[in-house]
């Protein structure tokens, strides 16, 4: 006699049992196949009494529409079971190795947004420079004492030819070509005749601002570079300024910042002295202005807890590695 | 210039403990570089007096002293002359620590020695002396640390090139003077002169060299050894102690930062010249050493020679000696300028040359001169004659001074009152011309202070820069956003292809130079070594360097690039040199074996990707060529072209070049002129939205045939639809295909306005096999 619960029934359960993809599509065949048992009962139903016709039918097409479902969902659960096994999701992925930025140059491109923002343009000056960019027109004349504080390298015989000491010389090339609000930044190498250890390099970074307008006062100097602190090194440090001296600046100070606490000399700064304003056609007695420099070097070193400067231009792997975008 | 906190007491009241001090000096802008407590370590020193001294039963140059000390006695072991029974000394008792080490109980030769009998090289206050240091007028209840002075403490300060006042006692205690509110005891000058002694005439002969020269003559002098409060005090300054009368020109070179000379008046001929040095006129200078002068030097001349050079360093045959009864003191003013000149050409650092060149104060040699005069007279005996004082007299400063320039300077209002007060303080005197200007006159101490500005500075120097607020002025037209540089884009397109980012030092050698460049090396005039002796005109030799080091370091794969200024040898538009950006890359080294690549050694396609991605990012045609003149550094080199000029080089490194970097693997490189990348303003174009269809060819050539030229071919036959060439395979096979080679080529086809059909297709791909055919190369099957 067919009937069709002791056929759900049984079907529930060798559906239950059914493990592998292969045993679930014996039991599609074996049920809803061409000679399916589920096909053949449906074939099957004209040979049956109307009213028993109508109960079977309605019974049968039920389970057919359940189970050929069920089926598919236990197809899916087993092959995703499978693709567990398939995809070792902890194997490392296909990717492009990318490399990083020197460090310095991270520091270099955060320094140029600060900036920018203050509406600073970044220009660009030669290293290898002559004796009255680097050091006359800054207030430096010859036997100045002030040179002493700087390590020059010349160009064979060319004794007025010399490696810039410091950024400084932008500052006239710049105000030579154009007139207040001058408002720039620089950022380039430098060269002292200092052999190298943990805290000197023959070659080095610097960063060089410069701002001259109608009433700039050292109140505005002190304003940006606790601003451009506070964005590079977080908004509670501590900043000091004390009592310094370049030739090219008057009154000049240095800025220190207080980092795992020590204080660190930062950088160095002061009012424009009239001196080099007159040297580049500025008139001292209406506009006024400010400067600074600082060793980009000196800067990572501190953020990045770096106790040598060779490590900056010795390019190991290992280093450059340590510093991703 | 070293500073011992007791002795600047003897000038200023200073208010604060030695260690408070430093910050003080720190608030002024004097930079303390070191701070030494001269007890520190000498706690175990003890004064005791010597009971007995004995032989020692072995060795005869050692004898066994017993010393009585305030609580007890002690045995000690010593070589040294002069000790006898009632001798007062100073005993280093275990534990302390002197100049060459810590004092323990030792073994010599089988006596127990307990402690160490002190000479003055002990105690570090002299460079030699053999002999026990004997202390005068001593009990047992005397404190060797404070008769020694050490309960002292020295400062090693940093002067700024400003301050030549700072390089003496009293011009420090001003600047402290000033910040305590207390006056500067400026020490005794005042000096009895004897109208009978004559002066040697004095002739400036170069007045702008020399404005001012003072002499003086002491007579019957006693020489002898300094006292030890004068010797000690000068040695801890870092000068020799020589002998009573240089002694005391050098304690007033420290006392007024002012240098003296003291020359032995019996040795002068008749005349004190001051002049300019004749071509290679000779010198024997105290140091021992022979110089050879010339016009550049200014000397102090007699009518023999120099004796001499003028503010540096006086001659040998007229020093000041044990046999010396009357001197002829120096106090002039020489010129910063003659004086740099003369320390650098001789390469000779003085006490004095310092303080010339830094420029000395014109108004203070006759109170110099005074000063020492009065204390060879208390230390040597003799009698002092008038001054004679020859040239300008130094000139007072006025300068004008408005509060309101001040105001504008700080930013901040400044008080008129605190102003005058604190530059009253300073020695400055202040009288008012109109309402809030000033007629400022400066001491002559102060040679820094010039106008406004310098005012502002003392001002903010000593009330704080505290008093300053802040303000940031952000322009309307600054832009919220940061454009990002041409250099950034290569750098980031560079990064992505798995390069790491170098920056190398400019310096390179004269050998490096010669492989990468045919530019005239810029030579340095002082390089620090000869492998940093040329400013770099590649960047090629810094790369290299690193590269190999890095590979030389085990890492597998080397992948460098620097975006970095080269400097050539012709002048530049405004610059000495013409300085021009490069970009340059290295590769070296295996590919690492990954899950999904296999090690391979990395090669010349590698480098070649590098310009492949420029060329495809910035879309930039850049065509290849054999280097016609390849560089020594290369042994295998390829030109890149761009509108047919050479704009950089591709290639493999030279052997001898991999043997100076010690690599024993094939490496390359790759250079380019920067300012061959330019990012183009991009159009947009149509492009099809038919589908395009993709053919495979694979074609036998002679090995050796470059696919550039196979490429070049299709290319010039203008095949209809045909959009992209792709090299796709190389596959060679002796045994198979001989001295050919297959290349499997990639054709895309597509139309801009239909989908193609593939009847079409392989019509166009049958003309691109015919024409191939027709130039020799048949298709592989």
């Amino acid at each position: 006699m067919y009937d069709p619960d002791k056929i759900e029934k049984k079907l529930e359960e060798e559906l239950r049992r059914a493990s592998s993809a292969e045993e679930i599509e014996k039991i599609r065949v074996k049920y809803f196949g061409k000679k399916g048992l589920i096909t053949l009962g449906l074939k099957s139903l004209k040979e049956l009494p109307l009213e028993e016709r109508k109960r079977v039918g309605a019974k049968l097409n039920a389970i057919k529409k359940q189970y050929e479902q069920e089926i598919l969902r236990k197809k899916e659960e087993i092959k995703a079971k499978s693709l567990n096994k398939r995809w070792d999701y902890t194997s490392p992925g296909r990717f492009t190795q990318r490399g990083y930025l020197h460090p310095l140059s991270y520091i270099e491109y955060r320094i140029r947004e600060i900036f920018s923002s203050l509406g600073f343009k970044f220009v660009d000056g030669p290293y290898i420079e002559t004796d009255y960019y680097n050091f006359e027109a800054l207030n430096i004349p010859p036997h100045h004492p002030a040179r002493e504080m700087h390590d020059t390298f010349y160009i064979e015989g060319r004794r007025d030819i010399l490696l810039r000491t410091h950024t400084s010389p932008v500052q006239i090339r710049t105000m030579e070509k154009m007139k207040p609000p001058v408002r720039v930044g620089h950022i380039g190498r430098v060269f002292r005749v200092d052999p190298f250890d943990a805290s000197h390099a023959p070659a080095f970074t610097q960063f060089e601002g410069l701002y001259v307008d109608k009433g700039v006062s050292f109140k505005d100097l002190k304003g940006t570079i606790m601003h451009f602190i506070k964005e590079l090194f977080g908004k509670d440090i501590a900043v000091k300024f004390l009592p310094s001296y370049f030739p090219f600046t008057e009154p000049s100070a240095e800025v220190y910042l207080r980092w795992k606490g020590e204080w660190m000399e930062i950088l160095g700064c002061g009012m424009v002295h009239p001196k080099v304003l007159k040297n580049v056609g500025i008139d001292p007695e209406i506009y006024s202005g400010f400067a600074f420099g600082m060793g980009i070097e000196r800067i990572a070193m501190i953020k990045y807890g770096i106790k040598d400067i060779r490590l900056f231009s010795e390019n190991n792997l290992k280093f450059l590695k340590q510093f991703p975008g | 210039m070293k500073v011992l906190y007791n002795w600047l007491k003897e000038y200023v009241d200073i208010k604060d403990g030695p260690d408070d001090l430093v910050e003080v000096f720190t608030h002024l802008g004097i930079e303390v570089e070191e701070i030494r407590h001269l007890k520190d370590g000498l706690c175990g020193l003890k004064t005791g007096i010597i009971e007995d001294v004995r032989p020692h039963p072995k060795k005869s140059d050692y004898k066994i002293v017993y010393i009585k000390l305030k609580d007890g006695t002690l045995k000690c072991v010593s070589s040294s002359e002069g000790l006898h029974r009632g001798r007062f000394v100073f005993v280093a008792t275990e534990g302390t620590v002197l100049p060459y080490g810590r004092v323990l109980k030792k073994d010599v030769y089988g006596e127990i020695s307990e402690g160490n009998i002190v000479s003055l090289e002990d105690l570090g206050l002299a460079d030699e002396s053999k002999t026990v240091f004997f202390p005068q007028n001593v009990s047992l209840e005397t404190s060797p640390l404070e008769y020694l002075g050490f309960d002292d403490v020295l400062y090693e300060l940093y002067i700024t090139p400003n301050r030549p006042d700072l390089f003496g006692y009293i011009g420090i205690a001003a600047d402290l003077a000033a910040y305590y509110n207390e006056k500067v005891h400026i020490p005794p000058y005042g000096v009895e002169e004897c109208a009978d002694i004559d002066v040697p005439p004095i002739k400036i002969e170069d007045k702008d060299a020399c404005p001012r020269y003072t002499a003086r003559v002491i007579e019957d002098v006693k020489v002898k050894e300094s006292p030890f409060w004068l010797a000690r005090k000068l040695y801890l300054s870092g000068i020799r102690p020589i002998s009573n009368i240089v002694d005391v020109t050098n304690y007033v070179l420290l006392e007024f930062g002012h240098p003296l000379h003291a020359f032995d008046k019996n040795k002068l001929e008749s005349e004190v010249i001051v002049r300019r040095a004749a071509s290679k006129e000779h010198f024997l200078a105290l140091d021992g050493k022979e110089y050879e002068l010339d016009e550049e030097n200014l000397v102090i001349a007699d009518r023999k020679g120099p004796i001499a050079i003028a503010g540096i360093i006086g001659g040998e045959e007229t020093k000041v000696d044990e046999n010396t009864t009357s001197v002829l003191l120096e106090s002039a003013y020489f010129n910063p300028g003659i004086v740099s000149r003369g320390v650098l050409r001789l390469n000779l650092k003085t006490e004095s040359g310092i303080r010339f060149m830094k420029g000395a104060d014109m108004c203070i040699p006759p109170i110099a001169s005074s000063r020492a005069s009065r204390l060879i007279a208390e230390l040597a005996g003799g009698r002092v004659s008038h001054l004679v004082d020859v040239g300008e007299k130094g000139q007072e400063k006025n300068i004008v001074v408005r509060v309101s320039r001040i105001s504008e300077i700080i930013g901040e209002e400044v008080d008129e009152d605190k102003l005058i007060g604190l530059f009253q303080r300073m020695g400055f005197s202040f009288k008012e011309e109109r309402k809030g200007t000033y007629s400022v006159h400066i001491p002559t101490r102060r040679r820094d202070i010039e106008g406004e500005p310098d005012i502002a500075e003392e001002y903010l120097r000593y009330m704080g820069f505290d008093l300053v607020s802040q303000r940031l002025h952000v322009p309307d037209d600054s832009p919220g956003d940061v454009p990002l540089d041409k250099w950034f884009n290569i750098k980031d397109l560079i990064l992505s292809q798995g390069y790491w980012e170098t920056k190398n030092i400019e310096f390179i050698s004269l050998k490096e130079h010669e492989w990468f460049s045919r530019t005239k090396p810029i030579k340095l005039a002082n390089p620090l070594s000869p492998d940093m002796a040329i400013m770099r005109s590649s960047l090629l030799p810094g790369l290299l360097r690193s590269g190999a080091m890095n590979i030389r370091y085990g890492n597998e794969d080397v992948k460098l690039f620097e975006l970095g200024r080269v400097f050539l040898g012709e002048k530049g538009e405004n610059t000495p040199f013409k300085e021009v950006m490069r970009l340059s890359a290295f590769v070296g080294g295996y590919t690492s074996k990954t899950l999904y690549q296999e090690k391979r050694l990395m090669d010349f396609y590698d480098i070649k990707g590098v310009l492949d991605a420029l060329s495809h990012y910035f879309m930039i045609d850049y065509t290849l060529r054999v280097s016609t003149n390849t560089l020594p550094g290369f042994a295998f080199s390829v030109d890149i072209l761009k509108d047919d000029k050479v704009v950089g080089v591709i290639g493999e490194v030279s052997e001898k070049v991999l043997k100076f970097l010690e690599l024993k693997i094939p490496v390359f490189v790759m250079e380019l002129d920067a300012s061959s990348i330019e990012v183009h303003p991009y159009k947009f174009k149509e492009f099809s939205r038919y589908p395009s269809i993709r053919r495979d060819i694979s074609i036998l050539v002679p090995s050796g045939t470059l696919f550039g030229h196979i490429k070049e071919l299709i290319e010039k036959a203008n095949i209809p639809y045909l959009k992209s060439i792709l090299l796709v395979d190389v596959f060679k096979n002796r045994k198979t295909l001989g001295d050919k080679t297959s290349f499997t080529i990639s054709l895309l086809f597509e139309s801009q306005s239909a989908t193609l059909e593939s009847s079409e297709v392989d019509t166009q791909v049958n003309k691109v096999l015919e024409l191939l055919l027709e130039n020799g190369y048949k298709q592989r099957t």
